[in-house]
Formats: structure tokens, sequence, C-alpha cells
């Protein structure tokens, strides 16, 4: 019942008939369809983050490690494809399951780039395992465990 | 036994920056009962064409441009 409401919900057809959704479709003017086939737009994806002590003028990590000193700032990059824009989110959390800094950045997607989140404790960071979650429009798509010593 | 004390991550600081341009905070909607792409779009772009567009900022939730689902939230491309 739910499923078939869920069909309507999207083509105005409770027979799930591939033609019949195509036509319904999207309201897809049939036309249109063409443009499917077009290049366009493609979905911001994390092609890879790499964690390390300093980043350069790119936002690229220079100094790669997956363990830091406890008075050490703590660098990701972000690299990301896709022309769409997106919203690119770093959760560093601890061992115990605290969240230990949060932020975003909202970008317009250009093909590739890099994007870098940083955190620093003054007073040192606490001894253990952490790990920097990386969501993308809020789904979490990778995630980098490192260590302090 | 006394409880370990929890870190004590209250002084963190953290930041962050990119190389791509900064996209407005995206709009987002919930598709509705009813609703197709390209109703959505006359909707909220003021152009049925546009829902090419609407798909193409959602392709990682979208696979199917012919078949949405009322709860899914959908971003909205800027409206150019």
């Amino acid at each position: 019942m739910v499923a078939a409401a869920a069909l309507v919900a999207a083509g105005g057809c409770n027979k799930n008939q591939a033609s019949m959704d195509t036509a319904t479709s999207a309201g897809a003017i049939a036309a249109d369809t063409t443009a499917m086939a077009k290049p366009g737009a493609s979905a911001l994806k994390v092609a890879d983050v790499n964690l390390g002590r300093h980043i350069d003028a790119s936002k690229k990590v220079t100094d790669a490690t997956d363990t830091f000193a406890r008075t050490d700032s703590v660098f990701a990059s972000v690299h990301t494809t896709g022309t769409a824009n997106g919203q690119v989110t770093a959760r560093w959390t601890f061992q115990d399951g605290q969240v230990v800094d949060e932020r975003s950045e909202t970008i317009s997607g250009t093909g590739d780039n890099y994007t870098e989140f940083h955190i620093a404790k003054p007073s040192g960071w606490p001894v253990g395992k952490y790990t920097l979650h990386v969501l993308v429009n809020g789904t979490e798509v990778q995630t980098k465990d490192f260590t302090v010593k | 036994m006394a409880d370990t004390p929890k870190a004590d991550f209250s002084d963190v600081q953290g930041g962050s920056s990119s190389t791509a341009p900064k996209a407005d905070q995206p709009r987002t909607i919930t598709v509705q009962p009813g609703d197709s792409l390209s109703k959505i779009a006359k909707r909220e772009l003021g152009d049925a064409n546009k829902w090419h567009a609407i798909f193409e900022a959602n392709r990682d939730k979208i696979t199917n441009p012919d078949l949405i689902h009322p709860g899914e939230v959908l971003t909205l491309p800027p409206n150019s």
C-alpha cells in the first residue's frame, strides 16, 4: 500500500511499467529526455581524504601522517570531484564518541577541488584514537582514523 | 568505582577553507505526494523544463528521474 502510494507520488501512475513511468515522467516533457544524455553537472563526490600536520596553498596535505603529537594541529584535505553544488562536512570524533569539532563548507563544484579542515587544541590533545568522518550533503562517505600519542 | 572523567574538548579551535567557490546555502524541498520533478521545477524554479537541473543536483539521491518518493529531501539548484 505504501509502495503503491510512493509510485503514485512519482508519476501519478500506480502501474510500475517503464514506458508508463517514462511517459508520465518527472513530468519529463518527452523531448527533454534527450537533455539527460547531454553532459551536465555531475554529483559532488569525495575522491580522497588525507590527514597531516600542514597544508599548502592549494589546500593539499604536505606532511601526511596518521599519528600526531599532543601539540600538533591536525589538517584534513578533502579532494572532491563533480560540478554540482554541495555541502562537505568534517566531523571529528574521539574514541569515547565525543564530537571534537564539526564544520561544513558549502561549495560550488567546479571539477577537482580541495577543501581543508583543521583542528587545534591549545591545552594539548588527549592521547588516544580519533576519527574524521567526511560527509557530503549529510551522508557519510569516508572516514579516516588517526592517533594522538 | 569512580567513572573515568570524559576528555575535555572545550578549547578546540577549528577552521576550514576550500579551493572551490562558495555556493549559497542550497535550498531543499521535501517531495510531496503527487510531485514529479517537472512539477517541482515549475513550482520552485518557475520553469518545468528545469527538471533536469534538479535531477543533476540530486544525482546522489535519484537514479531515475521518473521515480521520486514522498518524503525525499531534494536540493534545488540556484534559480538562474
